[in-house]
């Protein structure tokens, strides 16, 4: 197991190097440059040629590459809007993404799992049928969409919660008072799919012998779905979860702009629009580290839900 | 799931009843809707690095009450020579940094130094290119010395971009470390800049004005127009600005208090000087005929904006607007036909033209350049609407490369700020490559003249060749400052730069 | 019923053809239908005669699955919808009741009348034929950036699948390292490098989850390698190129279909939310994304702005994934009832 986690980590070489290139590809495809980002409308030629000059943007292209590259893994990419080192302002954002990837994951795994469950024990039930078709409406409205229609319901006309804004960690009264809202509706897709997901794999395993056996042998029915059944249905579950998790880390970046949310999506967009090169830079091939990671947790994780998964 | 949701919502209804307001302190939530990139004045460029740096530093003079005229603040009083070259300044004695440090005429000359330091970069620094020398006879007066007379002299040393840095403190830090630091010897002192989050200022007690009567103000840049206006409307922000128009009635109809003041920011359809068909002069006055601009402009705008015929804005010296709307060019489809015919007949204009307007993101200017479009599809013309994001379209404008585009500007009340970096024909901001000798002349002449009778002529005259003769421009509209705040906020007005001053010598904003 | 397809198609291109002829839009809208029509009725007819050759006993798996597929019925309530929406988008210019590009100054933003059914957006444009032109937009965007999509999906996962050894390797690891770049970043910055042309932004929308598609199609394509007829052809000495395309590809197209019926609706979703951040379709063309994005700016003023456009988005990826399901099912021999 741990020569698996050795050799998949060692893969992380070959990714970091495929995704700079092509990260740095792209950046310098794009036009316009740090330097009149940064200095705006009014900045003259001459500004803009020495802040060219000092973020070093003068540079041949392999050079400037293999800076960025050697930076990054020295810790010293040093972003230029922000001022800062690229590093600690990810990690700054990090608890505010963190936070609210996990609550939204809680709610959906809370609401979807039994929901699915049961879906697959009562097929084709009016339950069934009014879980599917929430799911289905979950998939199919545009995420900024539930955004706002949240704030307009919870905030504007019952003045429940506040509209936006991170409120500090998710443990104080404040912090979650903010974080529903944004959590809720960043929930939805995972709710969705994870309930069909549940369903669908609790549907596959219950039709099959093992189970039928432990009923004939008399194990209670909750018994036999919960730990007979359920237990086997969560690898597709964990795997889903884990990819989807895996992406909430950049992908709420639409949530986080209708929810003013200081999330670490926000920041790698906003870096985008600024053109702050070397924090695109490290924020991409961050993600990219923490995607490879997440998943190999996932993997790693299935060793103990199925103990027949062998890792060679 | 309907049952789970149920007791979410009352967990959510009983958390909301825990939560009191346990604040005794006075602070201020201020929406903005835009991050700035620096809070060092010598860095700033944009309104909402100005706007929050007003806050915590102070200028030699003051325009933040009356934007027409210099009013003392860190200077006590000053003079000027006869021949308009020598600025001679006399500084408070009683004025303190954040960090402790007295305000002295170095401060003053560390500023304005790091301002024209060309490493610096700093984007106000053209507006200190006449400075020949700048001397501290003593700890409390400095005199400047220009290469010529430069009538918006006073203005510049008024700008929020020029507020005035501890020498010690700053040197010790550096340019960029300071912005994410800064200390002044304004109202507020800087807590805290969260990116993307928050920035949080405190008051300074020691304020040489009065002591701020808020305890904490807290700016959080908000992306969204439509958040803002949740925001506002569900308490979470006492006070905010730039919503949408379509917002601002329903805020005033919520029972917040709407206050709104002609502002300072221009909206514009400009041509492309140097192609084809642009560069004809016919082109450009059927695309005015063609677009009901009377009827457009309220209905994207509404009460957020008044039409616009000039460059200079109303109020400011060389308006001259009943002079430029009697020669604006009427609706007219039949002209605009007849126009567009004669252009394709002498090979001007393709039979079936295509062509591209660029507009920044925001929802106004595209919905000026989607009209356009709109209108432009009855001739046959096919227009696409184009809206890069900021740093793609900024460069292409500036080379030259767009055919015709819809954008913005904004500045201080003086004739010289709305009209010379355009018109000139090697500024980068010339984004039509317009070049127009008695235009240029015009303009360089306004520059260096004192007389305002004489300064108003020479700016009627620029403004009449290029946008009622040439039209080398559409004027669209100018909008106001629109502020939404709750009825808890005192004393706060709204200014026409979009500015958030909370303690001037007239001011001090309070929350009952 | 195909051909009361057919009928309805006919009774449609004799009623239009009036107004066929009065612009470039219309004349386009006319010839495709008519292509569409035609090609219809000899699918008509070829599958007519393929009857009749055959005896009725034996059923080809395709018959099965429709059936089954018949059986179920949100899926077929789905292909309907789908449908119909086909028809929207075809005939959008002789369904539209005013052009979708005029503003009305005088009838700005207004709620459901006699002259605008559903109502006019904040510069008197129809919301009616803003929405009809949209769903046209969207059905093209959408149907062109799937088809791309799976051509790049289905063929690196074939080459994956049926190389295997290394060309497997380096393909699903180049395709998971792409992968792990998140997808929104991506399609911003190369919207941003690229320019924000209709195209580019079928191109960016149909980079996305090429692995998915390529880790099912590989999966199939192994299994294939090992049947006996693949093994029989190549050892008759028949180059791998044509048993990829004769013998391997037909047997994949099943899933193909199904994973791209369920991944238009995605597709959809994507544009909308690329036009909330200002990156989607440019104005002033419709689309359902950005008359989203404008309506919910006016959620207090004019609701039915928000509510059209969210509505068809609504139904269109409802419709396709329910379709989608309905397909997976019928395909999937476990599940029978």
């Amino acid at each position: 197991m741990l020569n698996y986690a050795i050799r998949r980590l060692l893969l992380l070489i070959p990714l970091l190097i495929f995704v700079s290139l092509f990260v740095f590809a792209i950046l310098k495809l794009t036009p316009g440059d740090p330097a009149t980002a940064l200095l705006g409308d009014q900045a003259t030629e001459e500004a803009i040629a020495l802040a060219r000059a000092k973020y070093a943007l003068d540079e041949p292209l392999p050079v400037q590459y293999v800076h960025m590259m050697a930076n990054f893994f020295n810790g010293d990419l040093q972003s230029i809007f922000h001022k800062d080192n690229v590093l600690s302002v990810v990690l700054h954002r990090l608890p505010a993404t963190l936070e609210l990837g996990l609550l939204s994951l809680l709610i959906a795994v809370i609401v979807s799992i039994p929901v699915g469950i049961i879906s697959a024990v009562k097929r084709n039930s009016f339950f069934d049928y009014a879980s599917m078709s929430m799911a289905m409406f979950g998939v199919s409205i545009p995420v900024f969409f539930t955004g706002i229609l949240l704030i307009y319901l919870f905030a504007v006309i019952l003045k429940w919660l506040p509209a936006s804004g991170y409120g500090g960690h998710f443990w104080t009264i404040e912090g979650l008072r903010h974080m529903i809202l944004p959590a809720l509706s960043l929930s939805f897709v995972l709710m969705a799919s994870t309930t069909r997901l549940t369903r669908s794999a609790m549907l596959e395993v219950i039709h099959q012998d093992y189970i039928r056996t432990a009923r004939a042998k008399g194990v209670s029915r909750f018994m036999v779905v919960m730990f007979h059944a359920f237990k086997n249905a969560l690898i597709p579950i964990a795997t889903n979860i884990g990819n989807q998790v895996a992406r909430m880390f950049a992908g709420a970046v639409l949530t986080e702009t209708v929810f003013a949310w200081p999330g670490v999506g926000r920041l790698a967009v906003n870096a985008i629009f600024r053109r702050d090169e070397p924090l695109v830079f490290g924020c991409v091939l961050l993600m990219a580290v923490v995607y490879v990671v997440i998943n190999l947790l996932v993997d790693l994780l299935y060793g103990f839900l199925n103990p027949q998964i062998s890792y060679d | 799931m309907k049952k789970i949701f149920a007791v979410l919502a009352t967990m959510l209804l009983v958390t909301s009843l825990f939560v009191g307001n346990a604040a005794a302190e006075k602070v201020l939530k201020v929406g903005i809707s835009k991050e700035p990139a620096n809070l060092n004045p010598v860095l700033i460029h944009g309104v909402y690095g100005e706007s929050i740096a007003g806050n915590i530093f102070d200028t030699l003079v003051s325009f933040k009450e009356s934007a027409k005229e210099a009013a003392p603040l860190l200077a006590k009083s000053w003079t000027i020579s006869a021949d308009g070259k020598v600025y001679t300044f006399k500084l408070r004695n009683d004025v303190k940094f954040h960090n402790g440090d007295a305000f002295t005429s170095a401060d003053v000359k560390y500023t304005l130094d790091e301002i024209m330091n060309e490493k610096n970069a700093s984007p106000s620094a053209q507006f200190f290119k006449p400075i020949q020398k700048i001397e501290t006879p003593d700890a409390q007066t400095i005199v400047i010395t220009l290469d010529a007379p430069y009538a918006p002299f006073l203005l510049a040393l008024g700008s929020q971009t020029c507020g005035i840095l501890p020498s010690r403190a700053a040197a010790a830090v550096g340019m960029e470390k300071f912005s994410r630091s800064p200390i002044g010897t304004g109202p507020f002192k800087f807590v805290e800049w969260a990116p993307d989050d928050k920035i949080v200022l405190e008051k300074n007690k020691d304020y040489f004005i009065a002591e701020p009567k808020l305890d904490k103000v807290v700016f959080r840049p908000i992306p969204k127009p439509e958040t803002m206006a949740a925001e506002l409307l569900s308490g979470g922000l006492d006070l905010g600005g730039e919503l949408l128009p379509q917002d601002i009635d329903r805020m005033k109809k919520e029972g917040l208090v709407v206050k709104s003041v002609p502002g300072l920011t221009s909206r514009y359809l400009g041509f492309n000087a140097k192609r084809k068909p642009f560069s004809d002069l016919r082109f450009r006055k059927a695309v005015y005929h063609a677009v009901p601009f009377d009827q457009a402009i309220p209905g994207i705008f509404r009460e957020a904006g008044d039409r616009a015929y000039s460059w200079i804005p109303v109020g400011v010296l060389g308006d001259d607007v009943d002079y430029m709307k009697s020669r604006t060019l009427p609706f007219d489809m039949a002209k605009a036909k007849a126009l567009f015919d004669e252009l394709k007949k002498d090979g001007v204009m393709p039979e079936k033209f295509e062509f591209t307007i660029y507009s920044p993101q925001d929802p106004q200017r595209k919905k000026i350049a989607t009209v356009v479009s709109t209108q432009l599809r009855q001739f046959g013309i096919t227009v696409k609407v184009e809206t890069p994001e900021w740093a793609t379209l900024f460069p292409m404008l500036k080379q030259g490369q767009c055919d015709m585009y819809a954008m913005g500007w904004g500045s201080v009340p003086d004739p010289d700020r709305w009209t010379y970096k355009i018109f000139i024909p090697d500024s980068n901001m010339n984004f039509s490559q317009y070049d127009e000798p008695i235009v240029t002349e015009a303009l360089k002449q306004g520059r260096s003249a004192s007389d305002p009778v004489k300064r108003s002529e020479y700016y009627k005259t620029a403004m009449r060749k290029a946008l009622v003769e040439d039209f080398i421009h559409i004027p669209v509209a100018f909008l106001n400052t629109t502020n939404v705040m709750s009825k808890k906020v005192v004393g706060f007005e709204p200014s026409p730069e979009k500015y958030v001053h909370l303690v001037t010598a007239k001011r001090n904003v309070d929350l009952k | 019923m195909l051909r009361f397809v057919l009928i309805f198609n006919v009774v449609l291109l004799l009623w239009f053809v009036g107004e066929a002829k009065t612009n470039t839009d219309t004349i386009v809208s006319y010839g495709i239908f008519l292509l569409l029509t035609v090609l219809l009725g000899v699918m008509q007819l070829v599958m007519s005669r393929r009857r009749k050759q055959r005896e009725d006993d034996i059923r080809t798996a395709w018959d099965l699955m429709w059936r089954k597929l018949r059986r179920n019925k949100s899926a077929m309530a789905g292909m309907w919808v789908v449908t119909a929406l086909c028809y929207v988008a075809i005939l959008a210019p002789f369904l539209v009741p005013v052009d979708p590009y005029n503003m009305d100054w005088g009838a700005m933003s207004l709620g459901p009348t006699a002259g605008h059914w559903l109502g006019t957006d904040e510069m008197g444009r129809d919301t009616l034929a803003r929405t009809i032109y949209a769903t046209r937009v969207a059905m093209g965007i959408g149907l062109l950036a799937v088809v791309l999509n799976s051509l790049l999906g289905t063929s690196l996962g074939l080459l994956a699948g049926y190389y295997g050894g290394k060309t497997d390797n380096i393909i699903m690891r180049l395709l998971e390292f792409w992968n792990s770049i998140p997808f929104i970043l991506l399609a911003i910055a190369l919207m941003a490098a690229l320019g924000s042309g209709l195209f580019n932004l079928v191109l960016v929308v149909s980079l996305t989850g090429i692995l998915e598609f390529a880790r099912i199609i590989r999966g199939d394509s192994q299994l294939l390698k090992k049947a006996d007829y693949v093994n029989a052809a190549r050892v008759m000495g028949i180059p791998n190129r044509q048993i990829l395309r004769r013998h391997i590809l037909p047997n994949c197209l099943a899933p193909i279909i199904v994973m791209a019926t369920l991944r238009i609706g995605e597709t959809i979703l994507t544009i909308a939310g690329l036009s909330f951040l200002g990156l989607g379709v440019q104005p002033p063309m419709p689309s359902l994304g950005s008359m989203l994005a404008n309506g919910q700016q006016f959620l207090y003023e004019n609701i039915y702005m928000s509510i059209v456009p969210g509505s068809v988005i609504l139904l269109i990826v409802l419709a396709f994934n329910l379709f989608g399901d309905g397909l997976r099912d019928a395909l999937d021999s476990r599940i029978t009832q």
